[in-house]
């Protein structure tokens, strides 16, 4: 915090906190307000870290700190003691608090606390067009005559009430040097210590009263309808499923085309790029840097871009409609069997886009016993890096064509079955290494939104889906070289390759796979991506075989490395239980502060895929 | 009239929040989700609605000030009520 305050004083005139509720919007206003693009969604917990961002207003530049939701600032969870120590030892210029209009009464309890703590305070009303279309009519003025502070409110989707924003912002700010005396004078309840829970509910019901004009609450009609299909008994589990089937079949159906477009594409241009080092270069870097490095690099672009291109986007428009804590109300009941927080719904369904992601998502859980299941067991579900992996073995040995309504069909039961497998190792850890009792929590349903389509669009698109390949491709081209180094390389008359894959061929063998598809699985350690690439790298560098049109080829290249129906199951298993990714295992450790816990979230998925692959192989070997 | 325990409340009954409870061996583990519930507004004399029902009956949402929050029935037991008629509105 010390070197948080010596910086600001150094270089920007004034430090501006967006505080607030969980889910009320503070980070599409940040965003709105800096140009940045963090993260936003339609469910309790999204941000959990400090985000800072600049902004110009008037003359000056100020420093906006994007802080997470809070209910109060009683800490009980760290998100709160992380508001609640910004808002005290960081002194901001100002703290913007952000609340909802739909549930103002609640949000105003927020309010009185940090009243107590500064009066430096400009309070933003958001969703005003929600809170309108159900009958709620909020009256700024009134609160700001009560309270002494600017009160403003807004639709943080609409550009001209961020203008409106910033103007009030730059207003206040202005005007602060004679604020604190009238600060003092306005709020009763200025002391040292937060007030009590049950003055503070008094006193925002009675602040609610004057600020609202005409209320009609009721859930709209089409809130009990949606919350009656999705959390319906039947219908519940049924719109789950037909959720993912339906994602899986628009991304499959996308993917297709656009990979096959750009495989021929970038796979046109390796004899030219060939040719072109051949000039400069001598023959074996110029091997090594086309069929190493450029192909490996290839392969990833036109497999892993399209999936993902498609897939994160429609996965973001789910979030922002609001459909996540659904699933996590319906899931709740799984998870408490397990002994372990509902709120892992949650973190396990961001981890089918990352699972880095998913498992710094895992502070929305306050437990730290349930907060450390989340995290060792997020790693199963199979995240967005191995669904081409699953994809490709899935359309060679099972769906017998590509119709991609079959593929959707198989790849759900897959993730279906990742799942499962999280309830049991859940299970499992609650039962030994983290034994306990579940602990309390409350899961926010918010109201469903109309997901902004176009900035969804734009925004996974160019940061989401760019980033992952960025870092899929930075680890995509090392690992294409030492591939390509370790088939060149021979010792005896053998290749490197060749002693490394018959080394640990005995012991693949066991598990129903082969010594060069478990190198694969070891190389992909920095991004499962190029798992499949390295894998026909590593086949291919003795075999006749050195171009794939398509995945027909792909399947005549796996059966003359002697694939039967064993191995492909036996590979399907082991893709969702292994060793998690470095940048998730390094997020582990950053998260837990612990070597030990990271090495478990890596032993753990490990053993429980060695496991399952030899009972699979041995019932393989008995039967068939 | 009687006091019952939150999640007994039907799905669209009302009910009135009379007092959070909790024995004394529990509260120490207790302690964190009591003051939650305090923060989110379950206060004396709070109307809250029971709006829907988990799968296997638990957790239930409720709406309280305005927003649904779903409540796990262990936990949901230390809050009382008093129940309102099934058909009354507020």
């Amino acid at each position: 915090m010390m070197s948080l305050l010596k910086k600001r004083k150094e270089s920007v005139s004034a430090t501006i906190a967006l505080a607030g509720n969980p889910n009320v919007g503070k980070s599409t206003i940040f965003n709105a307000l800096t140009g940045m693009h963090q993260h936003t969604g339609n469910w309790a917990g999204k941000t959990v870290e400090l985000a800072k961002g600049n902004c110009t207003l008037g003359k000056q530049t100020c420093t906006f700190v994007d802080l997470p939701g809070c209910y109060s600032l009683t800490a009980c969870s760290k998100e709160e003691e992380l508001a609640k120590d910004f808002i005290q030892n960081a002194e901001p210029d100002l703290v913007v608090l952000v609340c909802d209009a739909v549930c103002l009464e609640r949000h105003l309890h927020l309010l009185i606390q940090i009243l107590s703590i500064t009066p430096k305070v400009l309070l933003c009303i958001n969703l005003m067009d929600q809170a309108k279309k159900k009958g709620i009519c909020i009256s700024c003025s009134a609160l700001e005559k009560e309270l002494h502070i600017p009160v403003i409110g807004i639709t943080a989707h609409k550009r001209s009430d961020i203008k409106k924003l910033k103007n009030s912002i730059d207003l206040a700010l202005k005007q602060q040097p004679q604020s604190p005396a009238k600060g003092k004078n306005s709020c009763e309840i200025v002391t040292c210590t937060l007030p009590s829970p049950q003055n503070c509910a008094q006193e925002a019901t009675r602040l609610y009263h004057i600020a609202l004009q005409s209320t009609d609450i009721h859930l709209t009609n089409r809130d009990l309808f949606f919350d009656k299909l999705f959390t319906g008994k039947l219908t519940g589990i049924l719109c789950m499923i037909c959720f993912l089937l339906l994602i899986f079949w628009i991304t499959l159906t996308g993917a297709n085309y656009i990979s096959q477009f750009l495989h021929d594409i970038l796979f046109s241009f390796e004899p030219i790029f060939f040719h072109f080092l051949q000039q400069f270069l001598p023959p074996k870097l110029c091997c090594m840097l086309a069929f190493g490095f450029y192909r490996v690099t290839a392969w990833v672009i036109s497999v892993m871009l399209p999936p993902m291109a498609i897939f994160f986007p429609l996965f973001t428009l789910l979030e922002d409609f609001g459909y996540l804590p659904r699933v996590a109300f319906n899931l709740d009941c799984c998870f408490a069997k397990c002994k372990a927080c509902g709120k892992q719904a949650l973190t396990m369904i961001m981890g089918f886009g990352c699972n880095a992601a998913g498992v710094t998502g895992c502070r929305i859980i306050d437990s730290p016993r349930e907060r450390l299941i989340a995290i060792l067991t997020n790693s199963i579900v199979p995240c967005n890096g191995r669904f081409p992996i699953l994809l490709a073995i899935l359309t060679i040995f099972f769906a017998g064509s590509t119709k991609s309504l079959e593929l959707a069909l198989l790849l759900t039961l897959v993730i279906l079955f990742g799942v499962f497998m999280t309830f049991i190792s859940s299970w499992f850890l609650s039962k030994t290494v983290l034994k306990g009792v579940p602990s309390s929590f409350t899961l926010e349903l918010p109201p469903y939104r109309k997901p902004q389509i176009a900035s969804v669009l734009i925004h996974s698109v160019i940061n989401r889906t760019i980033r992952v390949l960025l870092r899929a491709i930075v680890a995509a081209a090392p690992a294409g070289i030492i591939i390509w180094i370790m088939a060149n390389t021979t010792i005896a008359e053998n290749s490197i390759l060749n002693l490394v894959s018959e080394f640990l061929n005995p012991f693949a063998q066991l598990l129903g796979l082969d010594g060069k598809i478990l190198l694969a699985f070891l190389l992909g350690l920095p991004a499962n991506e190029i798992v499949i690439p390295v894998l026909i790298m590593a086949y291919t560098a003795q075999s006749s075989l050195t171009d794939f049109e398509s995945l027909s080829s792909l399947h005549t290249l796996l059966l003359e490395q002697g694939w039967t129906l064993s191995t492909a199951v036996s590979m399907l298993i082991f893709c969702v239980l292994h060793w998690p990714c470095a940048t998730t295992l390094l997020t582990i450790k950053k998260e837990t502060h612990s070597l030990k816990w990271t090495i478990l979230a890596f032993l753990l998925p490990t053993c429980m895929g060695f496991l399952l692959c030899f009972l699979v192989t041995c019932i393989f070997r008995i039967f068939l | 009239m009687t006091y019952i325990p939150l999640y007994q409340l039907k799905a669209g009954q009302y009910g009135i929040v009379q007092k959070i409870t909790c024995s004394k061996e529990e509260m120490s583990q207790k302690k964190a989700i009591l003051q939650r519930f305090l923060d989110l507004g379950f206060c004396e004399n709070t109307p809250v609605q029971c709006v829907n029902t988990g799968i296997f009956h638990n957790p239930h949402a409720y709406k309280i000030r305005g927003s649904v929050m779903a409540i796990r029935n262990e936990d949901a037991a230390f809050i009382l009520v008093e129940p309102l008629a099934e058909n009354c509105e507020i």
